[in-house]
C-alpha cells in the first residue's frame, strides 16, 4: 500500500518509497569493461534522465563489449490524468449474446475470412481468434452460430485473400500480422487496402488488423477499421464486427 | 402494464402471426422513435380507456398525415435529423465537462428541437398533449452567444469577457511577434545576403564556402544542425522575441483555462435542465412512432378498431397482412374474411387450402395490432381486449426438439391449459393432428369440452368428423371448392400445374355459420382428384368410404 | 509557373500520394498550405488514413505536424480534432466512422497545428471533400496515408502531386527508378476514342470483364475478379481478340497466367480504369514490357507535379542538387520540386 497520497498527475517508478523514481536500467556499449567504461555509463544514464546512476554490474561480454545494469532516479514524471488511449467504443458481448444479436438485429449468417498475409507465419494469433478450440477457454469465430469463419492460414498473398472474400461474399476480413522491423507489414498491409479500392470492395467489407504489436491508432493510420491487439479474444472481434454491421446498415 | 410471469404475445406466435415483422418494419425516422418501438407494450383489458385515447390521437394523425401531406413532409423531415444523443445527455446530467464535439450536437438537437416545436406549435391538429416540446431557446442561446444561428459551434469570444480579453491579447502578442521576426531575417538578409524561410531557418550546401563563412560569422544566426549535404542555420531571436514567445505561451495556457471555465459553466446552466431534454426526446419518441403507425396505417389501407367492453370479435372483410402482400407479388389480391366470434368455443372446418390456418393467423394478428395501438387491415372491426394471445400452429420451428410434432402440441396444450382460465384468445390449428385419429379426436373432444367453459375464448380448426357434434360451440366451415367450376378447374390444371395458385382462384375461403348440418366437408378427395391422383387410386378410396 | 498557379481555379480536388512513408507528403501538404494561403485561397484538407501527429505511430520518427491557416476547412477523426492545438469551428459530424471516432468538418478559427485522420475508404473521402466545398473550401487537399496511392485514381481526385524521397531507399537509383517507373505508370496512354465509345465507363462500373474482337463484337469473361483468375482470362484471348477490359485490380501474377496460357496474349490491348487498379513492381512492370503487353487506361491520372524531399527520418541523406537534377533529367515533361528548398532554389 501506498505510504502517501498518490499524485496522478505525476507519476514515476516506485522503488520503495512512493515518487522515489527508483528505476533499474540495463544496456550493452561497445566499449571495453573498465573504469572509463563504467563512467561513460553512468554518463548516459543521466542524459536519459536518471538522477544519482550507480553502475551494480558490469560484465565483459568479450569482442569489446561490455553489458551494464545501472540504478538511477528517474527525474522525469508523466501525466496520468490526461492520458488518452483510444478504446473500442462499443461493449463486448459473450459468444451466446452476439449469437443471440446476429439472429435478432442481421437475420442471415455473416461470413467473416482470416489470415496471416505476405510472408508471416505466425498464425497463433489467427488461430485464437478463429479456431474453434479459440484460446484460453474464449472460443473462436468458427464456433459461433452465424458466423462463417474461414481461417485462410499463413502466407497468404493479398489477392488470394481478396479473391477469396470476392467469392464468398465476406462481410469482414481480419488480417493478422507481427511487426516487424522494417516496414514490410506496412506496405502489405497498405497493399491490402489499395487492392480492395481498386477491386471496389472497401466500402462493403469491415477490414480488421491485428497482432502483437497492433492498437486502434496504427489501424487507422493503415487505413483499417480497427485494430486488435494482445489481450483481446474472439469476443471482442465478433461484437465489434456484429455492432459496426448493425451500424453502417442503419445510414 | 403486463401480467407479472405471463406475456401478451410470445416471441413463436409474434413471428406466426408476423406481427415481429410489422413491427419492425414500422417507418420510423429517428433512433429515439426506433427505441420507443422496439420497447412497445400492448394495452391489456384494465388500459381499455387510454388504448381508446391513444387510438383516437392515431386516427387524427392518419387524418391529418393523408389530408396536409406538406405539413406532414415538414414534420417529418424536421424528426429525421434529429440524432440519439442520449450518451451526451448522461454525460450531462452527471454534470462530466463536455467536449465541442459534444456542445455541438448538444446545440444540434436543441435548435432542431425547436424547430420541430415551432412547427408543432403552427399545426394545432397534431398538438396534442403529449407530443408537446419544450422549448430549447434557452439552451440555444447559451450555446449561441453570438447569435449566429447556425449549427455550428465553436468556443465563441462572446462566451466570456475573460476570454475575448485573452485572445485580443493573443492576436496583439502574435502580430508582434511576426513583425518582430521579420525585422529580424530583413536584418539577416540586409547582413548576408541570404533571406531566410519563414521558419528562420537557411539552408545551405556544405560546398558553399563564403556562405557558410558569413553565416559562422554573423551573431544573428547560430548553426542549429548538419546533414551530409549541408548545414541549416537559424536565425537567433533576440531577448525581446524571446519575452514575448513565452508570453504567448502563457496566454495561451490562460485561454485554455478558462474555455475550460467556460465549458464547465455551460454544464452547470444545461445540466439543470436535463428532465427537460428527456421529455423531450420522449415526446419526440411518441410522435416519431406514431406517424410510423398512421403511414403503415394509410398503406395497407387500415381502420381503427372499436374497443368493446366485453370480450367479443367482429371482424368484416379482415385480411391477413403479410399474407396479403405475398399474394400481391405474385399478382392476385387477398379474399378478405368476415368472422364473428364470441366467448367459449368456435370451431372451423373446411377444405384442404382452405385458407384457415391465415383465418386463424389474421384473428390473432388483428387482435394484437389493436392492442399494440395499431390499425387493423379489415373494413371493420370491433375488440374486446384479451389479456394474452395464443396461437398453436404446425408451422413453425419446433424449438423442442426432440419432440414429435405430438409431443410438441401436446406441449403447448398444456401452455394453453395453464392460460385459459385469463380472459384471451386462444386459438389452435388442426388440433391433435400428430397422431391417430381415435385418440386425437377423443382428445380434441375432451379439450373443446374443458375450454368451453372457461373466461378464455377459443377458436380450433380440424379436420375430425365427431367435433361439430359438439354442444355449445359455434360451428363454422369454409365455403371451399363448393361452389367452383370443376371442370374448369381441372383444364387449368391440365394446362398448368402451378396447383396453389390453381386453387387460391377457385377456392372461396368465406366463412359461413353451420347451424343444422353437423358433418365436415368431404373434399379431400376432390382436391386429390383434380391434382391429377391417379384415377385408379382416387376410385378406391371412394369405394372405402 | 508556380505548383500553386497549376492548381488554383483550375481544380477543386487534388490529391497528394507519396512513395513511400516519410516521403515528404506532409512538407509537401504543409508547402502547398503555405503558398495558397499566399494568394488567398480557401482550401480543405482530409486524408486517408492519419497525417500530422506528433510521433509517427508506425515507425516511431519524430514528424512535422500540420500547420493550418484561419477558415481552411478539415475533416479529421473526433479524437484528433479535439487534440488539435488550432481553434476549431465544429460544422458537421459526417457518417463516416473510423477507429478513432466518426470524421467531423470542422473550420479554423485561429491558426495552429493539427493531426489529420480522414475517412477510411475513398468513397467516403470523395462525399467529403464535396461537403467541403460546400462549406466554402476553394480547393480540397486529399492526403494519401503512408503509400497509399488509390485516393490519386481520377474518379476520386482531379489531379495528383507525388510525393517521392530519400526515405524510400538508402539508394538513390534505386529511388529514382521507382519515382520514374511511378510517373511512366500514371502516363500510360489513355485508349483511343473509338473503343471508349463501346461504353466502358459503365462496363467499369458495373464490373464486367470483356474480350472485344476484330470486328467489336464482345464477349463477356465469367469472373468476379481478376485476382486469381489469370488463367480464365487467358483461356479467353484468340487469335480474334483486340481488346480486354479488365474492371477492379490487376496484379503481376494475373499477368503471369495470362501469359502462360494465352498464344495471342500480345496482340491483346488490356485496358484498366486507371492506372490506380495496377499493382506491379517497377521490376515486374520492365518484364512485362519486355514480353509485349500492352496496358491502356480509361482515365489518365493528371499528374501535376513530383516533389521530392533528399532527407530521410532515419539518418541519411541525398546530396539534393543531385537528386534534384538526376529526376528532373529523367522526367523532361513534369515539374520535379524540391519541398525542403522551395520553388526559389536553383531549379
Amino acid at each position: 500500500m501506498p505510504a502517501g497520497k498518490i499524485d496522478y498527475s505525476k507519476i514515476k517508478p516506485y522503488g520503495d518509497t512512493l515518487n522515489d523514481g527508483m528505476t533499474q536500467l540495463s544496456f550493452t556499449l561497445p566499449i571495453p569493461c573498465d573504469e572509463k567504461g563504467i563512467e561513460a555509463a553512468k554518463q548516459l544514464a543521466a542524459k536519459m534522465g536518471f538522477e544519482e546512476p550507480s553502475v551494480v554490474h558490469a560484465k565483459d561480454l568479450g569482442v569489446g563489449y561490455t553489458y551494464f545494469i545501472l540504478y538511477g532516479k528517474c527525474k522525469h514524471t508523466v501525466n496520468y490524468e490526461v492520458i488518452k488511449v483510444v478504446k473500442v467504443e462499443t461493449g463486448v458481448m459473450s459468444r451466446k449474446e452476439v449469437e443471440a444479436y446476429i439472429l435478432e438485429n442481421l437475420k442471415k449468417d455473416i461470413v467473416i475470412l482470416g489470415a496471416c498475409t505476405g510472408s508471416d507465419a505466425h498464425t497463433v494469433g489467427i488461430d485464437a481468434i478463429m479456431n474453434m478450440k479459440g484460446y484460453d477457454g474464449h472460443y473462436g469465430l468458427e464456433r459461433y452460430k452465424g458466423i462463417d469463419a474461414l481461417n485462410m492460414g499463413s502466407q497468404v498473398e493479398n489477392e488470394e485473400l481478396i479473391a477469396k472474400a470476392i467469392e464468398l461474399k465476406a462481410d469482414a476480413i481480419l488480417v493478422s500480422q507481427i511487426v516487424t522491423q522494417k516496414d514490410v507489414h506496412v506496405n502489405n498491409l497498405t497493399n491490402l487496402v489499395e487492392l480492395m479500392e481498386a477491386e471496389g470492395i472497401r466500402d462493403d467489407i469491415i477490414l480488421i488488423c491485428g497482432g502483437p504489436r497492433i492498437n486502434h491508432e496504427l489501424a487507422k493510420e493503415l487505413g483499417y477499421d480497427a485494430g486488435f491487439g494482445p489481450g483481446t479474444y474472439a469476443e471482442d472481434v465478433a461484437s465489434f464486427v456484429v455492432n459496426e454491421m448493425v451500424a453502417r446498415r442503419r445510414k | 402494464m403486463q401480467i407479472i410471469n405471463n406475456v401478451f404475445i410470445d416471441e413463436r406466435t409474434k413471428k406466426s402471426i408476423g406481427l415481429d415483422e410489422i413491427i419492425n418494419n414500422l417507418p420510423t425516422l429517428t433512433d429515439y422513435g426506433n427505441k420507443a418501438k422496439i420497447s412497445m407494450t400492448p394495452y391489456l383489458k384494465e388500459d381499455i380507456k387510454e388504448l381508446r385515447f391513444v387510438l383516437e390521437d392515431l386516427s387524427i394523425i392518419k387524418r391529418f398525415a393523408e389530408m396536409n401531406k406538406s405539413k406532414m413532409n415538414e414534420i417529418k423531415s424536421a424528426l429525421h435529423v434529429i440524432k440519439d444523443i442520449h450518451g451526451t445527455i448522461k454525460r450531462l446530467q452527471g454534470r462530466k465537462v463536455l467536449n465541442e464535439v459534444e456542445f455541438f450536437e448538444l446545440k444540434c438537437q436543441f435548435i432542431e428541437m425547436e424547430k420541430l416545436h415551432q412547427l408543432l406549435i403552427s399545426t394545432e391538429e397534431i398538438y396534442l398533449n403529449r407530443f408537446k416540446l419544450n422549448s430549447s431557446k434557452f439552451e440555444i442561446e447559451l450555446l449561441d452567444p453570438e447569435k449566429s444561428g447556425t449549427k455550428t459551434f465553436y468556443m465563441y469570444d462572446a462566451f466570456s469577457v475573460d476570454l475575448s480579453e485573452i485572445r485580443k491579447n493573443k492576436r496583439e502578442v502574435e502580430k508582434k511577434i511576426r513583425l518582430m521576426k521579420e525585422k529580424l531575417r530583413e536584418e539577416v538578409f540586409d547582413e548576408i545576403g541570404l533571406m531566410p524561410k519563414k521558419n528562420d531557418e537557411i539552408r545551405v550546401d556544405r560546398g558553399k564556402t563564403s556562405e557558410i563563412e558569413k553565416l559562422g560569422k554573423s551573431d544573428k544566426v547560430v548553426m542549429s544542425s548538419e546533414t551530409f549535404s549541408g548545414l541549416v542555420f537559424k536565425v537567433k531571436q533576440n531577448n525581446d522575441t524571446i519575452q514575448l514567445v513565452n508570453k504567448l505561451g502563457d496566454l495561451e495556457i490562460q485561454e485554455e483555462k478558462e474555455e475550460f471555465k467556460i465549458r464547465k459553466i455551460l454544464v452547470e446552466k444545461l445540466s439543470r435542465n436535463v428532465e427537460k431534454y428527456e421529455e423531450n426526446i420522449l415526446a419526440v419518441a411518441e410522435l416519431d412512432l406514431i406517424i410510423a403507425k398512421a403511414v403503415y396505417a394509410t398503406r395497407i389501407s387500415a381502420v381503427k378498431a372499436d374497443i368493446c367492453d366485453d370480450v367479443y370479435i367482429e371482424i368484416v372483410k379482415g385480411r391477413h397482412a403479410s399474407t396479403e402482400d405475398a399474394l400481391r407479388l405474385k399478382g392476385s389480391e387477398i379474399i378478405p374474411v368476415d368472422i364473428s366470434i364470441k366467448r367459449g368455443v368456435t370451431l372451423i372446418t373446411g377444405a384442404n387450402m382452405g385458407g384457415k390456418t391465415v383465418t386463424l393467423k389474421m384473428v390473432s394478428l388483428i387482435v394484437a395490432l389493436t392492442q399494440y395501438a395499431m390499425f387493423v387491415p379489415a373494413q371493420s372491426a370491433k375488440i374486446g381486449l384479451m389479456n394474452f394471445v395464443y396461437l398453436s400452429v404446425g408451422d413453425e420451428q419446433s424449438e423442442k426438439q426432440g419432440l414429435s410434432t405430438f409431443g410438441a402440441e401436446i406441449f403447448n396444450l398444456k401452455e394453453i391449459i395453464a392460460k385459459a382460465d385469463e380472459v384471451g384468445l386462444i386459438l389452435i390449428d388442426e388440433i391433435a393432428r400428430g397422431t391417430n385419429p381415435l385418440e386425437g379426436q377423443a382428445i380434441a373432444k375432451a379439450i373443446i369440452q374443458y375450454l368451453q367453459n372457461k373466461k378464455s375464448t377459443t377458436i380450433i380448426t380440424s379436420h375430425f368428423d365427431g367435433l361439430c357434434a359438439i354442444d355449445g360451440i359455434k360451428y363454422l366451415q369454409v365455403k371451399g371448392l363448393r361452389g367452383a367450376d370443376l371442370s374448369k378447374m381441372k383444364n387449368d390444371v391440365k394446362r398448368k400445374a402451378k396447383y396453389e395458385e390453381i386453387f387460391e382462384k377457385y377456392m372461396d375461403y368465406r366463412l359461413e355459420e353451420v347451424k343444422t348440418k353437423k358433418s365436415v366437408p368431404r373434399d379431400a378427395l376432390l382436391v386429390a382428384e383434380i391434382m391429377g391422383l391417379n384415377k385408379e387410386i382416387i376410385d378406391s378410396a371412394n369405394g372405402f368410404i | 509557373m508556380k505548383l500553386v498557379d497549376l492548381i488554383y481555379n483550375k481544380y477543386k480536388i487534388i490529391s497528394v500520394v507519396g512513395m513511400s512513408k516519410n516521403a515528404g507528403k506532409t512538407v509537401t501538404l504543409n508547402y502547398l498550405i503555405e503558398k495558397f494561403d499566399e494568394i488567398g485561397a480557401v482550401i480543405g484538407i482530409t486524408s486517408t488514413g492519419r497525417d500530422g501527429e506528433k510521433l509517427d505511430i508506425v515507425t516511431k520518427t519524430e514528424k512535422p505536424t500540420i500547420f493550418v491557416m484561419e477558415n481552411t476547412i478539415i475533416a479529421s477523426a473526433k479524437e484528433t480534432l479535439l487534440r488539435s492545438n488550432a481553434k476549431l469551428e465544429i460544422l458537421e459530424i459526417t457518417n463516416s466512422r473510423t477507429s478513432l471516432g466518426e470524421v467531423v468538418i470542422a473550420r479554423v478559427k485561429r491558426s495552429g497545428y493539427v493531426e489529420i485522420a480522414g475517412p477510411e475508404t475513398n468513397t467516403q473521402i470523395k462525399d467529403i471533400a464535396n461537403r467541403m466545398i460546400e462549406y466554402g473550401a476553394e480547393i480540397v487537399i486529399l492526403d494519401g496515408a503512408i503509400n497509399r496511392k488509390t485516393a490519386a485514381a481520377p474518379t476520386i481526385s482531379e489531379a495528383t502531386i507525388l510525393a517521392t524521397g530519400a526515405a524510400l531507399s538508402r539508394d538513390m537509383n534505386n529511388v529514382i527508378e521507382e519515382t520514374v517507373f511511378q510517373v511512366e505508370l500514371y502516363s500510360l496512354e489513355v485508349i483511343e476514342e473509338g473503343v471508349s465509345k463501346l461504353g466502358l465507363s459503365k462496363r467499369f462500373k458495373d464490373k464486367e470483364f470483356i474480350i472485344i474482337d476484330n470486328e467489336g463484337k464482345s464477349e463477356f469473361i465469367n469472373i468476379t475478379t481478376t485476382l486469381s483468375s489469370g488463367r480464365v482470362i487467358g483461356e479467353a484471348i484468340n487469335g480474334d481478340s483486340k481488346y480486354m477490359v479488365l474492371s477492379g485490380s490487376i496484379v503481376y501474377k494475373t499477368f503471369e497466367d495470362i501469359i502462360s496460357v494465352a498464344e495471342n496474349y500480345k496482340d491483346v490491348i488490356y485496358i484498366v480504369q486507371d492506372a490506380t487498379k495496377i499493382f506491379v513492381s517497377s521490376r515486374e512492370w520492365k518484364i512485362l514490357k519486355k514480353k509485349g503487353i500492352a496496358i491502356r487506361v480509361m482515365n489518365r491520372i493528371n499528374l501535376l507535379a513530383v516533389t521530392v524531399n533528399p532527407y530521410s527520418p532515419y539518418g541519411y541523406n541525398f546530396d539534393a542538387k543531385d537528386f534534384l537534377h538526376t529526376l528532373e533529367k529523367r522526367l523532361p515533361n513534369i515539374a520535379v520540386i524540391d519541398v525542403m528548398e522551395g520553388e526559389n532554389a536553383d531549379n
